[in-house]
């Protein structure tokens, strides 16, 4: 399920919106463990949806891919914004704070947001120190300051690092997300950690790469690479109930 | 069940007199409340479960087990708790139909954050710790569905005997005495059920045939021509009401939610039911059923001959096709209506009172169909009341009429909103399972919610499954009708399919099949994503908690792996339990020595002191924690 690639020629940069995923049925349908697959799936069907009611893309803009069947618009009108509660989980490939403010701004207006009330950033390999997170938190915290972002965490750092984070900055993590294989086997000492601070301790179940390369090029062609991909979730507070979840991504030649 | 309220209950003679005035001021006092409440908007999750217990005492010499009658007794220091600290206990216990029960229920309702889920089984095993300090050396608390022996000589701790001749049941094996004496509603509703009916209720349940089962089973037989040949025959209210459930209660955010959690759940009732399977042993027999479903329904049928059919109609108004305990009649959603396709039996008259009072066509017909039954229960203090104001004759029809759900108006003058019950469950022997399977059922609302699920089909396919889910080894063994495409979403450019339902197997659009429970709960390789995996992809949607997350898990597992057949249901086990004991002679006869072995295994089970991986497979420890941590109760304050 490729672009057709006459499409693409003189794009350089792709932003694809796959909108509310839960109310695709083939998405529910098969009910997909993995959110890479899901991803993928959501990417094809999103192209898909546009390639049939698209309209040209303007030159040096980004190509905006979206659903015109998208409904998360009226999903999250059905509520009260104060009664949602919105949360960002932002899958990044390199340590550019650009990538991040990119993220952050493009989902915002595309929620027609002006703050949410958690982000969690992720990287696509492991972190060794943490220097090498300093300049893409500091850019999170000004979020924090600016009130566009009520409470920021990260996943999948060693619990060394973690600590090494908290302690150095200035707006703390109020989050630390685990992978959900782990979850039964946290050690004692993170735990006591999280909880004299006051942190939540998190699961989730994503892959470290959500999308890989070799998935990308089949969905996209070669010619593309992933700068982020950022996972929106909307739920109705106290309720326990998801009303809205979804992908944004930016792709670059 | 709330507290009861005291007083002075009539005779059924008396009673009689006001069963139209009770009918008449119910549904007045539904409008009134409906009108109050309809627009009630914005509530959140909160939810609770009850289970209920059978207290056992134990004679390690003689090796017998019986149930020990001392649940007032009980219940008084445990209520006298909760009088001194009513805002802030971590339990409440009520009565129930036994002597020998009590329900307990959390002191608070669970609310809406994720984290909730592993305070359930801390808060049921601090129950049972709680009433366990109140108990002699000899004596348990245990969550098990049916006493084996309830109803044998004897089975009573201290000795009771039966009175065919006289009192409330006048049944030949169930005494009045091991009906809860703290309160006049359990004899009454015995006495009054037996009277309207105009005899003795029949149950009658097919017996196991082992190679050297004796038939008849018994002299029953010669004791009364109700008793069927081949069957376990049972004549009293406390063997139905006597059995023990684990029932679940959730808001909703409002009535158009309650409306449609109450129809979401309907089909899943069988499939919980033969999957919570724990009762094939009725009245010291091995019996062919593994569920108290049908038993308890045919334990407080009230119905007389002319309504049951077997007379034609003279002094009755209608013809009623089930007891007032069973699976319920009629969706109440929108979308449900389309699947209303058995007969719905109400008082026209009363219909079109709740229409003219702008109640919708679904609701008015639910209601006016709850109130075909009489009152069963009526105290003298309670019969006049103010319509305005006043819920009591509203309640005295709806809280008896014992059904797999029931949908709730919040009560007059509180905080509570639109609730939905939940009540096919079978309770399982520790609290592990027990928080498993509510855990299971609570997250399913949420999937159903979250992604609008659609379970729906026709109701006369729920009551097939119904039946079936009773069936020896059921969840294994039989088939029920699910839907295979449940996503309601309409996907463009293809229209939305609209399903014609039929009475008949043929379905125009095939939108149900035959599924195992295995299939429902783990879903059929491009035919049905199944109900774990989807509660597992919520879950990858949702903020949870390491620990949390790790007992939910857990819960998930062992509901996958005893759906899959890879554990037995309790019934299954109990089955095996009694079939390979060594006392066991193949007669289908479940003896005292062996009921006192079955009940101390399953006690030493329930303390975690033997370990039993054919019910439990291996690992029923999970994270469960008294409360929930500060950093997460910011969330949903």
């Amino acid at each position: 399920m490729a672009f057709s690639s006459d499409h693409l020629v003189q794009v350089d940069n792709i932003i694809i919106n796959t909108g509310n995923i839960l109310s695709l049925n083939d998405i529910t349908k098969k009910s997909v463990q993995n959110p890479s697959e899901e991803l993928i799936e959501a990417l094809n069907i999103t192209i898909k949806e546009y390639q049939n009611g698209h309209t040209d893309s303007q030159p040096d803009q980004p190509l905006i891919v979206s659903r015109p069947n998208d409904d998360s618009f009226n999903k999250i009108s059905e509520h009260d914004n104060s009664d949602l509660k919105f949360g960002f989980k932002i899958f990044l490939t390199n340590g550019d704070p650009a990538l991040l403010i990119d993220s952050v701004e493009k989902a915002l207006i595309m929620l027609n947001v002006t703050s949410v009330n958690n982000v969690i950033i992720a990287f696509d390999h492991k972190k060794s120190d943490v220097s090498e997170i300093k300049s893409i938190w500091t850019a999170l915290e000004a979020y924090v300051l600016q009130h566009k972002i009520n409470k920021i965490g990260i996943a999948d750092v060693e619990e060394e690092i973690f600590r090494a984070l908290y302690d150095w900055s200035s707006v703390k993590p109020s989050i630390i997300q685990i992978n959900l294989s782990t979850c039964c086997v946290v050690p004692p000492t993170l735990q006591s950690f999280c909880k004299d601070h006051d942190i939540q301790l998190l699961t989730h179940s994503d892959p470290t790469d959500i999308l890989p390369k070799a998935s990308l090029d089949v969905v996209i062609g070669k010619e593309f690479f992933l700068k982020w991909v950022l996972r929106f979730l909307v739920h109705i507070k106290c309720r326990g109930v998801l009303t809205t979840k979804g992908y944004l991504l930016r792709l670059a030649k | 069940m709330g507290l009861l309220t005291e007083g002075n209950p009539l005779t059924w003679n008396e009673t009689k007199k006001y069963i139209e005035h009770v009918r008449q001021h119910g549904i007045i006092q539904f409008i009134n409340l409906y009108k109050r409440v309809k627009d009630r908007q914005g509530d959140v999750l909160k939810w609770g479960d009850e289970v209920e217990y059978i207290i056992v005492k134990f004679n390690d010499d003689k090796k017998e087990a019986k149930v020990s009658l001392r649940a007032k007794e009980i219940l008084a220091v445990l209520n006298e708790k909760e009088l001194a600290n009513p805002s802030d206990c971590k339990s409440l216990w009520r009565p129930e139909y036994g002597a020998y029960m009590i329900e307990g229920t959390p002191g608070k309702p669970y609310g809406g954050l994720l984290a909730h889920f592993n305070i359930v089984e801390a808060n049921m095993k601090l129950r049972r710790e709680e009433v366990s300090q109140l108990l002699t050396g000899d004596e348990r608390i245990m969550s098990i569905t049916s006493f084996p022996r309830l109803g044998c000589e004897n089975f009573t701790d201290p000795p009771t005997h039966p009175n065919p001749k006289e009192g409330y049941t006048q049944s030949f094996f169930f005494p009045d005495d091991a009906i809860f004496p703290g309160h006049p509603r359990f004899k009454t509703l015995s006495r009054n059920i037996r009277e309207r009916r105009g005899e003795k209720v029949a149950i009658n349940i097919p017996v196991f045939r082992d190679k050297h089962t004796v038939r008849p089973v018994d002299d029953s037989f010669r004791l009364t021509e109700a008793a069927a040949p081949n069957h376990v025959y049972m004549d009293a209210m406390g063997f139905g009401m006597g059995c023990c459930c684990l029932q679940l209660t959730f808001q909703a955010c409002n009535i158009t939610e309650a409306r449609t959690l109450y129809d979401q759940l309907t089909p899943l009732c069988p499939i919980m039911l033969a999957f919570t399977a724990a009762s094939p042993v009725h009245r010291g027999f091995l019996t062919d059923v593994d569920c108290r479903w049908s038993i308890i329904a045919a334990s407080v049928d009230c119905r007389t001959q002319e309504e049951r059919g077997l007379k034609p109609l003279f002094m009755n108004k209608f013809v009623i096709e089930k007891s007032r305990y069973d699976s319920i009649d009629s969706y109440l959603s929108p979308q449900g209506e389309k699947f209303n396709d058995i007969p719905l039996v109400y008082d026209p008259e009363i219909y079109n009172q709740l229409r003219d009072n702008d109640i919708d066509h679904l609701l008015a017909q639910h209601i006016a169909h709850l109130f075909i039954r009489d009152t069963v229960s009526l105290f003298s203090e309670k019969i006049f009341q103010n319509d305005e104001e006043d819920t009591d004759h509203f309640e005295n029809i709806q809280s008896t009429n014992w059904q797999t759900m029931r949908f709730k108006p919040p009560p007059p003058n509180s905080t509570i909103g639109w609730r939905v019950e939940f009540r096919p469950c079978e309770v399982q022997i520790t609290d592990f399972e027990n928080a498993a399977i509510v855990c299971f059922v609570v997250l399913m609302t949420r999937v159903i919610l979250s992604y609008q699920l659609n379970f729906l089909i026709p109701i006369s396919k729920v009551d097939e499954n119904m039946a079936n889910a009773q069936k020896r080894d059921a969840c294994k063994e039989q088939k029920f009708w699910f839907r295979k495409d449940i996503t309601t979403q309409i996907s463009p450019p293809e229209a939305s399919e609209v399903c014609q339902t039929s009475r008949n197997d043929k379905n125009v659009c095939d939108s149900y099949a035959l599924m195992t429970v295995n299939e429902i709960i783990n879903g059929k390789e491009g035919e049905f994503p199944g109900l774990i995996p989807l509660i597992n992809n919520y879950l990858s949607g949702m903020d949870v908690d390491a620990d949390t997350h790790c007992t939910i898990q857990q819960y998930l597992k062992f509901i996958q792996r005893r759906a899959s057949g890879e554990l037995l249901t309790t019934a299954s086990w109990i089955r095996k339990f009694v079939t390979e004991h060594p006392k066991y002679c193949q007669d289908s006869i479940v003896s005292d020595e062996i009921n006192y072995d079955l009940l101390k295994t399953i006690d030493e089970i329930q303390s975690g002191m033997k370990k039993c991986p054919y019910l439990l497979g291996p690992s029923v420890i999970s994270k469960t924690r008294e409360n929930v941590p500060a950093a997460l109760n910011t969330d949903c304050a």
